[in-house]
């Protein structure tokens, strides 16, 4: 099974705007802390790190939109190695924001195995880097997609049972996300 | 469309929170060739600084020195997606020209409900994209695995995800 395939660009894309909700309400925290009404740890971090992912996703729209892959890959590479703040300092939704940089990256190199590239092994590695040891996480898109990343490689190895126990992953936190949808419905 | 919702869902959650510190705030994650689209704060900023040099009032008072740095860094890049013809949408992520004729009147107090249908319906669907496609995957597997019925069940729940979550999109896109 080659690297690529349609599932990936899909996810990648997927629940995306839930992300934004979950992002929002994570960041609204923050101006309330600034506005003295709740006391973040540290809140300006969360901001710092989020208006980073911010400024790089677009540098990564603007390069992929040129055709430079690979200073796409080479900026979500950069922002990869961090430092990435604690989920005491950032909450949760710091943890998530790493989860999608770490997403958007593992997926483009796995849409150009071509450029800069990088073996299975190595991949999964940083599928686990980006997944940390945080547990108890809220469901979200990123963290799905992470799941499906892994699914994937792990597939790629021939190593079907764990591949599928990835994919459950990611189906159970997106079938979840898509219940909370259906509960908050009219 | 989806990159402009969820920027409009950060903007219209996050703003409210932040307007007291003028904190700019936008977390929308993004995917490889996916529209992009900006919100007004960013677009106001394509005006330049301030004559006086000054801070507008949603730049950061006392945050992490970086923040200033990345805000110019984030104006030059909506300055470079303007130029190559990205849209900017408005506070309620709709596309500046999106309706001229209502250019800078007040939005009717309907125009939110709208809006928050179209959120929810535009999440349904992606999230209806993410399960088929685990899905597909899960099912192709288990065409590779007929003597384990572990990968038959697992396809089949995953289906019936998939299944629920089209009608879900369906409903709702054929309801707005």
């Amino acid at each position: 099974m080659s690297f690529g395939r349609g599932l990936g660009r899909g996810l990648s894309s997927a629940g995306l705007v839930a992300a934004g909700v979950v992002l929002g309400g994570a960041l609204m925290f923050v101006g309330l802390a600034q506005a003295d009404r709740l006391a973040p740890e540290r809140p300006g971090v969360l901001v710092a790190l989020g208006q980073r992912l911010e400024v790089e996703h677009r540098a990564v729209d603007l390069k992929l939109e040129r055709g430079d892959v690979a200073g796409a890959i080479a900026s979500l590479d950069a922002l990869r190695e961090g430092p990435w703040p604690g989920i005491d300092d950032v909450t949760e939704a710091g943890v998530q924001l790493r989860h999608d940089a770490y997403g958007r990256l593992i997926r483009l190199r796995l849409d150009h195995p071509d450029v800069d590239p990088r073996g299975v092994e190595d991949m999964l590695a940083l599928v686990a880097e980006g997944l940390g040891d945080e547990e108890g996480l809220d469901a979200n898109p990123f963290t799905a997609r992470l799941w499906a990343l892994r699914g994937e490689l792990l597939e790629e190895q021939g190593r079907d049972d764990e591949a599928l126990a990835a994919y459950e992953q990611a189906l159970e936190i997106n079938a979840m996300l898509l219940e909370r949808e259906l509960e908050g419905g009219e | 469309m989806k990159r402009a919702v969820g920027l409009l869902c950060v903007t219209m959650v996050v703003l409210p929170g932040c307007a007291k510190s003028g904190v700019p705030t936008s977390a929308m994650p993004q995917d490889a060739g996916a529209d992009v689209e900006m919100p007004e704060v960013a677009a106001e900023e394509e005006a330049g600084p301030d004559v006086d040099g000054e801070s507008r009032d949603f730049a950061p008072q006392d945050g992490p020195p970086q923040l200033r740095e990345l805000q110019a860094e984030f104006s030059d890049l909506d300055r470079e997606l303007a130029a190559s013809g990205v849209r900017a949408p408005n506070k309620r992520g709709m596309a500046k020209n999106a309706d001229p004729a209502k250019s800078g009147e007040p939005e009717p107090a309907g125009d939110t409900e709208v809006v928050n249908r179209v959120q929810r319906c535009t999440r349904i669907c992606e999230l209806r994209v993410a399960i088929c496609d685990v899905s597909e995957r899960i099912c192709s597997l288990a065409e590779e695995h007929t003597d384990d019925s572990r990968y038959a069940q697992t396809c089949e729940r995953s289906q019936a995800r998939c299944e629920q979550a089209t009608q879900a999109c369906e409903s709702c896109s054929s309801s707005e």
